[in-house]
């Protein structure tokens, strides 16, 4: 298959996780060849996003059960005289997750009925996403014994659990089997009377109506509706990972919503954490005199710095000390440092102010939040900035991982050699941790984090709207392994309509299993024996392995470079900064991810003649060209040496087709993404035939001004948002020449056709006439896709 | 958006990266497409100022027109243009036409809100087009204003508008008013949404006997919601704003509180309560022994604005000397068509006679904060004395503080220790506007000195006490004798109003000129001593002050000039001029 990749590139990039690709765009941004593969048949690695079905399917891969294996190298016709070969380890079991449990809390009465339905979905659904026939067959048979095996492993892991004297499972069980097929007849007996008592209660009857009883078979329905992360995080509203998708307008590719409130338990009791100024303000909690005090405190953290007196002599404390110097309640030091510092008990007071302040910067820039959630999961930001890198010419290949390491006498890697046994001469190489062998490594501390994802009937805190709610909850014990809940919504684009997703996460310790390090928070948040808390109908437990401070290894060839995977904490900045180090060591002297040139900057070549612009009509053409004739020297050689890399072009196998483009942008095409797609895009990227001999001068006309970022607009400044965000696209004609089915970034993705994003995506359509008409309702089509995550 | 990134993958040439325009390229581009677009923007204007000119009201105008307004909302010309053409077709066309013609007029006001969220033009045609319209949607406007507020939700336009609406349609106003409370805790830095919640609240929870027309336990309840505010941010002053209206400040009705009548100079002067433009909705009449005087009114500086007091001069011999006379004035109001009359007797032997309309202790001037009843006050009072506690340099609770003691305490006895040091907190902490708040101190200390006296009395006291400005002269209209020695008054121009005013005593003060003592024209005594009066044309202020006995200038650099005591004399014959200080007693 990949016998057509290229064999030169400049980095050879392992992983499609988060720092993987940032790297991989932020290279091929500036004009790096970059070969970005990935072992896995879906992006994002060790970020990914699955549905139900698939995260089923990755507990195989994760345990080790399906892999990639070595191929037959023929050493004496790949490597060069001096060179050595080391191979690496390409197997994964137990090397990054391990303690993985799942199990449906639910029963699967209905599994009789439906399981002819659920493998006919599974059926339709492979012939959508697999476009060779053949592997159709393949996958749809996997598929079908699959489906087969995991319903019957979920119940009998329920009936195990069952029996282990769980009490949780037991009760949910039992309470779902008294209720066998009259189930609605109950509740309608059981709603009517008490409705007329009282309207609180009729406010949870209306609540309750809507959930009705989930069963296992009715969440495996639904399966692709599900967007589980491995490893979700929020991003600052102000951080730096939001500063980045906007300056290298990459916050084009995604979506986000805010994390609508903060919840913590003060006395064993839910509530809402006020966090901004509209917190306070509303917040029935706190009285008054809390309200300036809080506050008060809120404005110094703001701007500790030029307040050094004031907490000078708490430096090197506790965090928790200097709160409690403050002369404040207990309810707002609870509030401040554990929701909104997020501070361990041992953390000191100068990192609880950073942290604090960190928080508070980002309050208000898109609304009452200080956290952004990326719509689909966290899978998405991986997979955006390799769609960056691809639109610069990053050429991908899933599937993939690279077997061995080929260095040179000097101790330098010289380049890899795929799975598939091809050699890829590269000049570095970038791997996340889990494709590296240990001696490659060197790190302070192997460390894990347990995670349990949860998928629930109900809110822990319900309220009218979709809320999407963020707990920090201090450890109980000694205070430094405090638990992070996430819970999202429907709206967050990560679970259907009427279930929640939950998810946990908590720095572990020794050999503590994730479902014991989790039972207390769980138990807290989720009471079957309690009506109001939500039932969990579905769960999994696992352990992820990280390490801390992690390098290469001494004997390391040091073009190579070992990235970490996500660890415990909540947010993206430490991706950032860590990738925009490397990214700095590896290109002294480039910008990170600038922004992209606005497309009517962008000279484009001809097969015939070279003229500026997009504008084709014969009265620019020729104008433009004089311009171009007239320009400097240089830029004329330049565009003699375009046409000749262009034209090569001609000999291969282009297929122009825009009008899959463009309903790439209406119309969510789910293909999936396969080895074979990335075949020909490379194909294509190697023969547009790069001329590395020239070095490129163009570089600040490239980061020259652009448009503004569609999605990720400040809300500081409405009219002018309003405005450019409200101005239609104006039409383009289409390109000279156009890739369609070429680049396998836009067809490329985890999730499914989520059939709710349609509406969101879909640009603006231009009215018929009469052309001064535009209704409300396109404003608000207008207004709440764009924006939809700034109001909610 | 898709097509271009593939093409990135194409355009890569030199060294993989993407050739762009020069800077020099971008700009001849731009100009040349500007240029193109401004010709075309010229012509349009132009056609469309000609077809308005010609009256040429018909669709071609609404389409041209709409091309620019599309492109720049804020041509007013043109707005008016199409409605001139609405109006027009009004009467021309079926009542169906009409209808889908004013609501494409709808979908265009929208596109063109988009471009400017902000159109005065545009929002205010959109109020007409609503009216015009045969079948009006108002549930659609409403949630139209719910976008752009949601948007924008401070863009007073669209709150004006929504006013618009809800007046125009059958909206529910207390779902209008949690939406007003909604709006504020996204964000109670809002004005246009406490604005709108005081138009709401007088007519959802009624109360005509209240001075804000507001319920007291509704009232109560937002001075809860106001606390929440200043508790949380006192900086900020939208919620101030709004307690400083619940806290009232009611119109006072609308009487006549003095009526002075003076034989030797043939007229009379009447103070209202409020200031009034006579012949704009109100006139006075008044009548000498039933016989209606005729006559014109006037301010006493002659001056054409709002006054409380009015004077007019009567004919010659209305009031003989030998003779009692019945005067009655009547205060005429066009828009209630109620009368106000004061009628007094002028004794045969009288000089001069008055009459004062009662006023219950302590009302006369407590309007800044009126309307809430003394307990709620002084709760609310307590409040912000602990949020002081917490803030004690915060501007905004100190000088609501000063307001809630005034309002507590007209006359200055309970509180005055408390009001003076606070006074001198916020000239301290707000530095900026000291005078402002010196000002106010001024106007305070005024008002509890008036409110002390009887209204007989004529001699008034206001020395030392730190005055820089003069408020409520008009009250002080029958004064005779007045000493304002030892302030730091730079301005005596509204002591015009004390048309009885005989002594004046101005020395230490700050002046530099003597501007409205021109219209004191009953002045026997003047002393200006210690001041800044630098030459001796100042005085010539004093040429209409006829009467004027005696005038101490010692201690003011005109004391320099030579010749200055003869040249200020030169005003009036009988004038003693004295510019030594130890003359004076």
């Amino acid at each position: 298959m990949a016998d057509d990749l290229p064999s030169d590139f400049d980095v050879v990039v392992l992983g499609t996780g988060l720092p993987e690709s940032i790297l991989a765009a932020a290279l091929s941004r500036v004009g790096q060849k970059v070969l970005h593969i990935d072992r896995n048949e879906y992006y994002s690695g060790q970020w990914a996003s699955f549905n139900l079905e698939n995260i089923t399917k990755w507990t195989k891969e994760a345990m080790g059960e399906l892999g990639l294996e070595h191929p037959t190298i023929e050493e004496d016709v790949l490597l060069q005289p001096g060179e050595t070969l080391s191979r690496l380890d390409l197997s994964v079991k137990g090397k990054t997750y391990f303690n993985i449990a799942s199990e449906y809390h639910v029963s699967n009465e209905e599994e009789v009925l439906d399981k002819t339905d659920i493998a006919k979905e599974c059926r339709s659904d492979d012939k959508m996403d697999k476009l060779n026939p053949d592997q159709v067959e393949e996958n749809k048979d996997d598929n079908d014994s699959e489906s087969n095996k995991d319903t019957l492993e979920a119940s009998e892991e329920a009936q195990s659990e069952e029996t282990k004297s769980n009490t949780e499972t037991e009760a949910i069980l039992e309470d779902k089997e008294t209720k066998p097929m009259s189930e609605h007849k109950t509740d309608e007996t059981f709603k009517k009377p008490s409705s007329s008592e009282d309207s609180v209660v009729k406010a949870e009857v209306t609540e309750s109506k809507k959930p009705e009883t989930w069963t296992a078979s009715k969440l495996k329905k639904d399966w692709r509706r599900f967007n589980l992360d491995l490893a979700p995080r929020l991003l600052y509203c102000a951080g730096s990972m939001v500063e980045l998708l906007i300056s290298s307008d990459i916050a084009k590719y995604c979506e986000f919503r805010t994390v609508t409130r903060v919840l913590t338990f003060l006395n064993d009791k839910l509530e809402k954490v006020p966090c901004s100024r509209a917190d306070v303000f509303s917040s029935k909690d706190v009285s008054m005199l809390e309200k300036r005090m809080l506050m008060k405190l809120l404005t110094f953290c703001a701007d500790y710095t030029n307040h050094e007196h004031q907490y000078q002599d708490f430096a090197d404390k506790p965090f928790k000390e200097f709160l409690k110097s403050q002369k404040l309640t207990n309810n707002i030091c609870h509030y401040v440092q554990h929701s909104i510092a997020m501070a361990t008990d041992t953390m000191t007071t100068m990192e609880g102010l950073a942290r604090t302040k960190k928080f508070l910067h980002s309050l208000g820039r898109y609304g009452n939040t200080a956290f952004l959630w990326p719509l689909y999961g966290s899978g998405e930001l991986p997979q955006s900035f390799c769609r960056m890198c691809a639109v610069f010419g990053g050429v991908y290949c899933l599937r993939t991982a690279v077997s061995a390491v080929i260095c040179g006498a000097d101790n330098k890697c010289k380049g890899v050699v795929l799975t598939n046994g091809q050699r890829i001469n590269c000049r570095y190489v970038i791997m996340e941790s889990s494709y590296a062998d240990a001696e490659d490594m060197t790190y302070r501390a192997k460390r894990h984090v347990n995670r349990g994802i949860f998928i629930t009937d109900r809110s822990v805190l319900p309220t009218e709207d979709q809320q999407l709610s963020l707990m920090f909850l201090p450890d109980p014990d000694n205070g430094v392994r405090p638990t992070a809940v996430l819970e999202l919504p429907p709206s967050s684009m990560t679970c259907p309509q009427g279930l929640h997703a939950v998810h946990m996460t908590r720095p572990g310790t020794g050999d503590v299993h994730p479902r014991e390090d989790l039972k207390i928070v769980k138990e807290k948040l989720f009471d079957p024996a309690d009506d109001d808390k939500p039932n969990i109908l579905w769960s999994m437990y696992f352990s992820q392995t990280y390490y801390e401070d992690l390098k290469r290894g001494e004997s390391t060839p040091d073009n190579i470079i070992v990235l970490p995977g996500p660890g415990p904490e909540i947010d993206l900045n430490d991706v950032v900064t860590q990738t925009r180090q490397i990214f700095v060591d590896i290109m002294p002297g480039e910008e990170f991810l600038p922004r992209p040139p606005n497309p009517e900057d962008i000279i484009y070549v001809d097969e015939n003649e070279a003229t500026v612009g997009e504008n084709k009509q014969s009265e620019f053409a020729g104008e433009e060209s004089e311009t171009n004739k007239t320009g400097d020297q240089s830029e004329g050689v330049k565009d003699t040496e375009e046409v000749t890399a262009i034209q090569s072009d001609e000999s291969t196998p282009i297929k122009t087709d825009s009008t899959v483009d463009q309903s790439d942008e209406s119309t969510p095409i789910k293909t999936d993404s396969t080895v074979d797609q990335s075949d020909e895009s490379s194909t294509i990227t190697a023969d547009s035939a790069v001329d590395q001999s020239n070095d490129g001068e163009n570089k600040q006309d490239i980061s020259s001004e652009a448009g503004l970022p569609l999605y990720l607009v400040s809300v500081r400044d409405p009219p002018t948002l309003s405005v450019s965000v409200l101005t239609p696209p104006t039409p383009r004609p289409p390109p000279p020449l156009t890739l369609s089915a070429g680049l396998p970034l836009y067809l490329v993705s985890v999730r499914d056709p989520p059939t709710l994003s349609v509406s969101v995506l879909t640009p603006p359509t231009p009215r018929p006439p009469p052309p001064l008409t535009l209704s409300v309702s396109v404003l608000t089509l207008v207004v709440f896709g764009r924006l939809d995550f700034l109001c909610i | 958006m898709v097509w271009f990134e593939h093409y990135f993958g194409l355009c890569i040439v030199q060294h993989g990266r993407i050739k762009v325009k020069t800077t020099a390229e971008q700009q001849e581009a731009k100009r040349k497409e500007r240029e193109k677009k401004l010709k075309i923007y010229n012509a349009g204007t132009e056609a469309v100022f000609q077809k308005r000119k010609n009256k040429e009201f018909d669709e071609e105008g609404l389409k041209l027109s709409g091309e620019l307004l599309g492109v720049n909302p804020d041509i007013y010309s043109f707005w008016n243009f199409r409605r001139e053409i609405f109006i027009d077709l009004q009467d021309k066309r079926e009542e169906a036409e009409l209808q889908k013609l004013l609501q494409d007029e709808l979908h265009f006001l929208e596109a063109c809100l988009k471009v400017n969220p902000k159109s005065y033009g545009a929002w205010h045609h959109r109020c007409f087009v609503m009216d015009a319209i045969p079948e009006p949607d108002w549930g659609r406007e409403l949630h139209l204003c719910n976008t752009f507020l949601n948007l924008d939700e401070r863009n007073f336009h669209c709150w004006d508008y929504r006013r618009h609406v809800v007046l125009r349609s059958n909206v529910n106003l207390d779902e209008e008013l949690q939406y007003t409370t909604q709006k504020i805790q996204s964000n109670f830095s809002n004005y246009s949404s406490w604005h709108y919640r005081s138009k709401l609240l007088p007519v959802i929870h009624p109360d005509s006997s209240h001075p804000v027309a507001v319920q007291e336990d509704v009232l109560l309840k937002e001075f809860e919601v106001v606390q929440n505010a200043v508790f949380t941010d006192p900086d900020d002053q939208s919620a101030w704003f709004y307690q400083r209206w619940l806290l009232g400040r009611g119109q006072k009705k609308l009487q006549i509180c003095c009526v002075h009548v003076s034989r030797d100079l043939q007229r009379i002067v009447v103070l209202l309560s409020r200031p009034v433009m006579m012949g704009q909705g109100h006139c006075l009449t008044v009548s000498i022994d039933t016989t209606p005087v005729a006559g014109k009114w006037r301010t006493i500086t002659g001056s054409r604005m709002y006054s409380t007091l009015w004077v007019i001069d009567l004919p010659d011999q209305s009031l003989p000397v030998d003779k009692q006379a019945s005067i009655a004035v009547t205060l005429m109001d066009d828009r209630y068509c109620t009368k106000f009359s004061e009628g007094l007797q002028l004794m045969p032997d009288q000089e001069e006679t008055w009459a004062v309309a009662e006023f219950k202790q302590g009302s006369r001037f407590s309007t800044e904060l009126s309307a809430a009843a003394t307990s709620t006050m002084a709760q609310e009072l307590e409040s912000i004395r602990e949020l002081q506690s917490l803030e004690p340099n915060n501007k905004w609770v100190l000088l609501t503080m000063i307001h809630l003691m005034k309002a507590i305490d007209p006359e200055h006895t309970k509180y005055a220790a408390e009001l003076e040091e606070s006074f001198n907190k916020l000239a301290a902490v707000d530095t900026m506007r000291k005078s402002y708040y010196w000002d106010l101190r001024s106007k305070f200390l005024i008002e509890s000195v008036l409110e002390s006296h009887d209204s007989k009395v004529r001699d008034v006291k206001l020395c030392q006490r730190g005055l820089s400005c003069l408020y409520h002269t008009d009250w002080m209209v029958l004064v005779t004798s007045i000493d304002l020695s030892q302030n730091y008054l730079k301005s005596v121009r509204s002591l015009s109003d004390l048309q009885c005013l005989r002594s004046l005593n101005l020395d230490n003060n700050q002046l530099a000129d003597l501007q409205g003592l021109a219209f004191c024209r009953r002045l026997t005594d003047l002393s200006v001593k210690n001041n800044s009066i630098c030459n001796v044309e100042v005085f010539e202020e004093l040429r209409t002050c006829v009467f004027l006995k005696k005038l101490s200038v010692a201690g003011n650099p005109v004391c320099a000039i030579e010749d200055n005591v003869t040249k200020i004399c030169a005003l009036n014959k009988s004038l003693q001029v004295v510019d030594e200080q130890d003359s004076i007693g």
